[in-house]
């Protein structure tokens, strides 16, 4: 089958891949540039596990051909950390306890990092909301909520690592 | 096992061309219910030899203000029909109806046009487009053509979208343009009118894509017609159906909030004169039907009727009966007839209110 040639930064990185044409954003991001952080659970837009942000905005990596996304850029979870700090809103994870067994984690972090980027001070309903196609069967989602809370009611100066982030 | 060739452009007339050479092409926009079905093996799923995705093509991406009506690229996601102030004002069951499709993530993907031409029962822009007699425009290489969203509706998963065309607008007209369109003037001399003054206006310049408001509305519509009608007609009839007042809401039913394929859904446009007669009415549910269509027999109980007058209750179970003449009886029936009939009461009486509300003010 007749591949397709892709430019595509992924956490500030560029790439030019060839891929096939069943190929997912998930498949490509595990299983070419081994960012494992990006979990498959349902593969069918349901769970959420494989969010990532492409183009600013949270989306299923399942639901997503790479074959698509010619000069798009994605952040995955491996790119929240800059310089060995984690970005406030892992932090949070951690200090709230968050996670659990940890499958549901890197998607709900960037559903909660499409938000924050959006609107710095998301209210509880908006936050239930960004989080509503992500699935956690351990938590009952109240830790999680929380620590969201915290980060986004601490302004933009806590964020402030995120918001300013240059690859280069 | 499935196999096919991914062909992706950024270009409209490069997409119309493939189309034209190619067989077995399926089209791909955000991907959000064809990258399911082949993940599921759906047998809904046509079997296809090329995959074109056009969710590239930037022309395809558009939310704009014409003259008498308001048009929609087919790329447009929900989200960006949920943060579009023109379609909110203008067209609020619209938006009601995109906020509750599937998760953030969803909704950033999935587009209205994909919504319409994937023609699920359960599409949850169906019924509100389909209230607001929404009109699709398709174009192939070498023709054009423009059709009311419910004629090109066919059936549970069917459209009439031609093999080589592609859905390239969605045109949701001005709710009284509509209303006078359908009531009071001739149909032909109005549309010929209509691209005129739209040929004019691409020509000139990109149309704008401010709020009008309704005065401007007044101006623009008394400056196209002015010269088509009988003082008397226009006199009395114009400034009686401008006298609309329009109410509306959506409501949907399923098993949670979020991540949910609506197992009914309504969705109710009504507009009173100013002794608050119904003059205009549009009930459409989803998923009630194998595809949504206007219920006509309850729209026709409500037409002509006070607002204070009417009986919630009884029109409830008017659209069971509805429903129930066009599926039959069904597993669902016992459970469906109920909710239809509970949805219908609870958008009438929401209707009742607001306009009670709107009196108060």
């Amino acid at each position: 089958m007749k591949k397709i040639k892709v430019n595509l930064t992924v956490n500030g990185k560029e790439f030019t891949l060839e891929v096939g044409p069943k190929e997912r954003l998930l498949d490509t991001l595990r299983e070419r540039l081994k960012l494992t952080g990006v979990k498959e659970g349902c593969g069918i837009g349901e769970c959420g596990a494989c969010t990532v942000i492409l183009n600013g905005e949270a989306v299923n990596s399942c639901l997503v051909l790479t074959g698509q996304l010619d000069g798009s850029e994605v952040i995955t979870v491996e790119g929240l950390e800059v310089e060995g700090r984690l970005d406030p809103l892992q932090q949070a994870f951690i200090d709230h306890h968050a996670v659990q067994c940890g499958f549901c984690t890197p998607g709900m972090l960037m559903s909660a990092r499409a938000l924050l980027d959006k609107n710095p001070h998301p209210n509880r309903e908006e936050i239930k909301r960004a989080i509503e196609g992500n699935l956690c069967r351990c938590t009952g989602y109240q830790q999680i909520i929380e620590a969201i809370e915290s980060v986004a009611g601490k302004g933009e100066e806590e964020g402030a690592d995120y918001f300013e982030w240059d690859p280069d | 096992m499935l196999e096919y060739e991914l062909l992706t452009t950024g270009r409209l007339s490069q997409a119309l061309e493939y189309l034209d050479k190619l067989e077995g092409v399926k089209l791909l926009a955000g991907g959000t219910d064809i990258l399911v079905d082949i993940k599921k093996k759906s047998g809904r799923l046509p079997e296809f030899d090329y995959l074109l995705d056009i969710s590239n093509i930037d022309a395809l991406k558009f939310i704009r203000q014409k003259n008498d009506f308001i048009e929609l690229g087919p790329l447009v996601t929900h989200t960006m029909i949920i943060n579009n102030r023109l379609i909110k004002d203008n067209f609020p069951v619209i938006v009601e109806a995109a906020k509750t499709i599937g998760s953030n993530q969803i909704r950033n993907r999935g587009t209205i046009g994909g919504n319409i031409c994937n023609a699920s029962p359960a599409a949850d822009l169906l019924p509100p487009l389909l209230a607001y007699r929404a009109e699709v425009v398709l174009e192939s290489r070498d023709s054009k053509r423009v059709l009311p969203l419910s004629e090109f509706i066919k059936g549970p998963y069917r459209t009439d979208l031609k093999t080589n065309e592609i859905l390239t607008a969605i045109q949701v007209p001005n709710l009284k343009v509509n209303y006078f369109k359908d009531n009071f003037k001739d149909k032909d001399r109005f549309k010929e009118n209509n691209d005129i003054k739209d040929n004019k206006e691409t020509n000139n310049k990109p149309s704008n894509s401010t709020n009008i408001k309704d005065d401007n509305f007044k101006d623009n519509f008394s400056n196209n017609f002015n010269d088509n009608f009988d003082d008397h007609f226009k006199d009395y009839k114009l400034n009686n159906h401008l006298n609309l007042k329009y109410f509306s809401s959506f409501q949907k039913i399923g098993r949670r909030r979020a991540v949910t394929i609506a197992r009914l859904s309504l969705a109710l446009v009504v507009g009173i004169d100013a002794e608050k007669i119904i003059q205009d009415v549009r009930v459409v549910p989803g998923a009630a039907t194998p595809y949504p269509r206007s219920f006509i027999t309850v729209e026709e109980a409500l037409k002509g009727r006070a607002v204070e007058k009417i009986d919630p209750e009884a029109l409830g179970r008017l659209a069971a009966e509805e429903m129930v003449s066009i599926t039959g009886e069904r597993w669902s029936t016992p459970y469906k007839k109920p909710a239809i009939a509970t949805l219908v009461k609870r958008g009438l009486m929401i209707v009742e209110k607001e306009v009670a509300a709107d009196e108060e003010d």
